[in-house]
């Protein structure tokens, strides 16, 4: 006998429940189906590959990228920089001093500062060679150059972003120069073999 | 009438336990979880009707820093959570691990040894919250210090419910034992990462809020959802007489609930990586699966019974809870959802669902279980303990409880969409936003109103039972045993 | 599924899945976050370690429960009108909370959102809205519904020349005849902790919102000194946008970041210029003006009344 059923009971203790077998109805099954499709999709479109940059609302690194505030004059000094960084401050040094009997100082010179990019531009495009002598900052300085020419490893964007910088640093004043002068200078100088010499770019008027 | 032993056979083997004996052997924890329990519950209500009443009146108790709204709250939450919500769990799952596997409760001293530490605990931080020492983070304010003997406690109660379920006769498991076993597991895991990151070593910056929110998530929707299910499960089919719809359906809805539950509670504009916020609405949406599977299983299951609310407190309160249940879970899905979320996070809305889960869903089922666990347990050899009761006092508990908890529901939701509406428009000023929802705040001050009454009662009608059991099983002890006696 | 060693099996991978996405994987990513750079105002770090008084102010708003009815978190333009009601420049960030030893984010609007406190209020507003937070509605017709934390000040009588941190309010909430308000250091220290909330600067997360007008920053030299539209420290009235730092506050040029185009600019943005009382002086400079009363009275007379409006 069960033995929580007594004999003569005011009250049944009612019995332990049971687990019926019923299937579980399809429409369970479908919705089920249905949401976790439309997760999936979800955490696609706004899961951003789980990159813990991206914030609401943007929904892909990219978007945040884009979003950015973005100012072209800066865009074009940082190239500048990093142009001057990599090639020129090898020998001019990134104080723009150079060195003394070997690299012609860039702060204060004044072929630096000249109007426009006419000699400088010959320069970096073509390269130098032969006695110089550039007044600087510290008085003037007179050595022999041999500077390798750029013109074939940089673009004119970053040949003139690179002239700007060096024309605006250390204490320098001279204007921008844009990459349309040194496509110009390009072309007009695509017939010199070589590289220039000081008196060739005297010669030349410098705006 | 004696529910009679059966004699031990005289080889080891160990004879079916009868009811009577699994009663009894737990007994003194249980009850010690669910006296306290009941007793937090006032204070509990106690604090959240302060708090109400601050809300439209900020002047009350505004010169003492014990009592300013924020420490109030902090205090309510944790005796409501720490004091009444896991107690009961506990206790209604031990018995419920009792009943099912046919055994002896194992341990009962640890268990009453962990039941007590816990209160203790509890009492130290609601009074350190009290005091200023609160942690900051939500529902999960009490102080560090507390926090081992918190777990000490818990893992003794566990340990012992544990201990239960594996001597339990063999046989298919019912899924209230998944769930009871699901329910002691989850806390015992949140509770000891949220304590590990939270309070042993703070992660830099907004991780913090990031475990906080997942930790109270998981509380509510997993562990309190377990927990409460539980009983559910029990008693809806064996009160109705049937048997339960379909146990794959519960199957299903108890897995859904553990891995879609768990993934939640980052919200909508949350300071966290945008992945974080689609993910946790990914998981809320899919608990709309569990949300149907239990509905529907149940419903198939006691069918009409369900209108025949005279199936005294343990049916009209678990019916109740499952029907709020059902309700929260449906408006926390639609609360996540970004279009939704946007007017409605941070306002009334969210608080409306919280309570209606904590004391709608939580509470009807913990005090359906308790009306049913306790006379049991009280005097187990009673042939009708349901009698014990006096049943006005249970039909005025459930009434009340009822009404606080729809009147202060539908009073904040309304108040929170209005609030949420309104301050889409940048010309309205907060505080004439806020000022425009007083009337609701008014209203919901009746909620805990109710709650406090109720407990009250509940209180009364405990005590009443306990003094009563003897003289009136004695009574019809007496009778049986005269009847037996003319009939031997 | 009746096998007891299944179902805790089950149960523990559910549970470890939830926990490695939300717990675990949320660490790793944003575990070590430092210092990020900023994309708009100026180039600088960002966020700063909050000033000493700050930080035991954010323990005053622990004790005192204040998360409860307040968040500190801005939501994006999409998701609520948190930036059309002024109260913040941009939505909020992990990266804003980085320095903060409790971080309290609330998930409650009983009051308005505080992220970005210092931007609307100094120290001398906030410790008014303590004393009362009547005074500063007074002259809207709803009335705050936050309660007074009076017992974060000293009722004091006066002596022959009032205290030198004396509390100013208006009439009808002072203390009866012969008597000063003196605020505690617990007061002054939740004063300066919100003085110090603000979240302006732009991040990478964060950028400046489309349409944004960009001034260019043009030097005449190399430095990346400001150029235009300074704002003099001190006071607190709407200083034209666009206004830089004082200096002590922005980082030196950004020639170690030449390698990304996006950094070194100026931006003019509408909604910066349109934040209420923008102060355009550091977090530091503001925690300060919170240990003089006199110093926020030359700064603003009616910062006894702070912002009528929200």
């Amino acid at each position: 006998m069960t033995p929580d059923s007594p004999q003569r009971a005011t009250s049944v203790e009612a019995a332990e429940p049971v687990a019926g077998n019923a299937e579980v109805p399809i429409w369970i099954i479908l919705l089920l189906a249905v949401l976790f499709c439309w997760g999936m999709f979800y955490v696609d479109k706004f899961g951003s590959w789980f990159n813990p940059e991206v914030f609401e609302p943007y929904e892909t690194y990219a978007d945040v990228s884009q979003a950015q505030p973005y100012d072209p004059e800066a865009a074009f000094r940082a190239v500048g920089e990093s142009t001057f960084n990599k090639s020129c401050a090898l020998c001019h040094q990134s104080s723009g001093l150079g060195k003394e009997g070997q690299f012609p100082p860039l702060a204060g010179s004044d072929w630096v500062q000249a109007e426009g990019p006419n000699r400088i531009g010959r320069i970096v495009l073509n390269g130098l060679g032969g006695p110089i002598k550039v007044e600087a900052a510290n008085g003037a300085v007179a050595l022999n150059a041999s500077m390798a020419p750029l013109g074939g490893t940089y673009s004119d964007e970053e040949l003139a972003a690179a002239l700007t910088y060096v024309r605006q640093q250390w204490g320098n004043k001279g204007s921008k120069i844009t990459p349309e002068q040194i496509a110009a200078i390009r072309t007009a100088i695509k017939n010199h073999p070589g590289p220039f010499t000081a008196d060739e770019l005297i010669a030349i008027p410098a705006r | 009438m004696d529910s009679v032993t059966e004699a031990p056979a005289p080889t080891a083997v160990s004879a079916p336990v009868s009811r009577t004996e699994l009663e009894a052997s737990g007994a003194g924890p249980l009850l010690c979880l669910f006296g306290g329990a009941a007793l937090w519950l006032l204070l509990a209500s106690l604090f959240a009707l302060l708090d109400s009443l601050k809300l439209h009146a900020p002047g009350l108790l505004g010169s003492s820093p014990m009592w300013t709204y924020g420490r109030v709250h902090a205090a309510a939450d944790t005796a409501l959570i720490y004091g009444f919500g896991v107690p009961s769990a506990l206790g209604v799952g031990l018995w419920l691990l009792c009943r099912l596997g046919g055994t002896r409760f194992a341990g009962p001293g640890v268990a009453a040894a962990g039941a007590l530490g816990w209160n203790a605990a509890v009492a130290a931080g609601v009074w350190a919250i009290l005091r200023g020492g609160g942690t900051g983070y939500e529902v999960f304010e009490m102080p560090g210090a507390v926090a081992p003997l918190l777990l000490v406690s818990y893992v003794l109660i566990g340990i012992c419910g544990l201990m239960t379920f594996r001597q339990r006769e063999p046989g298919p498991l019912y899924p209230s034992q998944w769930f009871v076993i699901g329910a002691f597991l989850w806390f015992a895991w949140i509770f000891s990462t949220a304590a590990l990151v939270l309070l042993g070593s703070p992660p830099r910056g907004v991780l913090q809020a990031a475990v906080n929110w997942w930790y109270e998530h998981n509380l509510d929707t997993v562990f309190f959802g377990f927990a409460g299910l539980a009983p559910v499960f029990y008693f809806i089919p064996k009160l109705s007489g049937r048997p339960l719809h379909s146990s794959y359906q519960a199957a299903l809805a108890f897995w859904m609930l553990a891995l879609a539950g768990s993934w939640g509670g980052i919200f909508e504009g949350a300071p966290l990586p945008g992945w974080m916020v689609a993910v946790s609405l990914v998981g809320t949406v899919l608990t709309v699966v569990p949300i149907a599977a239990v509905a529907s299983n149940l419903y198939l299951t006691a069918g009409g019974a369900l209108a025949a609310a005279d199936g005294g407190p343990v049916f009209r309160f678990t019916c109740a809870g499952l029907i709020f249940w059902v309700v929260a879970g449906a408006q926390q899905v639609a609360g996540a959802l970004p279009s939704v979320a946007r007017l409605t996070d941070f306002t009334w809305f969210t608080t409306a669902q919280r309570d209606l889960f904590r004391n709608g869903f939580l509470a009807m089922t913990m005090f359906g279980a308790i009306y049913y666990i306790v006379p049991r347990l009280a005097d187990a050899k009673c042939a009708t303990p349901d009698r014990l009761w006096n049943r006005k006092l249970a039909r005025l508990h459930f009434g009340l409880m009822l009404a606080g908890v729809a009147l202060g529901y539908v009073a904040l939701l309304v108040a929170g969409v209005f609030q949420g509406v309104e301050l889409q428009n940048p010309a309205n000023s907060f505080t004439a936003v806020m000022k425009g929802t007083m009337m609701g705040l008014r209203l919901s001050t009746l909620e805990p109103l109710f709650l406090f009454f109720g407990a009250v009662v509940f209180l009364i009608n405990f005590a009443l039972l306990m003094k009563g059991r003897l003289a009136r099983c004695r009574r019809d002890r007496s009778v049986v045993r005269g009847l037996a006696k003319e009939g031997a | 599924m009746n096998n007891g060693p299944m179902l805790f099996l089950g149960l523990f991978a559910s549970m470890a899945i939830s926990w490695v996405t939300f717990v675990l994987g949320p660490m790793a990513q944003l575990g070590n976050l430092q210092q990020a750079r900023t994309v708009a105002p100026l180039p600088a770090s960002y966020p700063n370690n909050p000033p000493g008084l700050a930080e035991q102010g954010a323990e005053v708003y622990r004790a005192c429960g204040c998360t409860y009815c307040h968040t500190r978190q801005v939501r994006p333009a999409g998701s609520g009108a948190d930036l059309a009601h002024g109260w913040g420049v941009r939505r909020s960030v992990a990266h804003d909370y980085i320095f903060e030893r409790t971080v309290m984010l609330g998930t409650q609007r009983i009051g308005p959102d505080l992220a970005n406190a210092g931007l609307r209020m100094d120290a001398t507003a906030v410790l008014a809205r303590l004393w009362d937070p009547r005074i500063v509605n007074k002259l809207d017709s709803a009335h705050s519904i936050m309660p007074s934390y009076r017992y974060l000040f000293d009722v004091r009588k006066a002596g022959s020349a009032p205290f030198a941190d004396v509390l100013g309010v208006p009439a009808e909430f002072a203390p009866p005849a012969g008597y000063e308000i003196v605020p505690r250091p617990a007061a002054r220290a939740l004063a300066a902790y919100m003085a110090a909330s603000r979240q302006e600067p732009y991040l990478f997360e964060a950028p400046p919102p489309p349409g944004t007008v960009v001034v260019t920053n043009a030097p005449a030299n190399g430095t990346n000194a400001p150029s235009a539209g300074t704002n003099a420290p001190g006071n607190g009235t709407n200083a034209p946008s666009g206004g830089t730092n004082a200096p002590g506050a922005s980082a030196p040029p950004t020639s170690s970041n030449a390698a990304n185009p996006h950094s070194a600019f100026r931006v003019e943005n509408e909604t910066a210029k349109n934040a209420k009382n923008a102060e355009k002086e550091s977090p530091f400079l503001s925690a300060l003006y919170a240990f003089s009363a006199d110093k926020s009275a030359i700064r603003n007379p009616q910062s006894a009344i702070g912002e009528t409006n929200q």
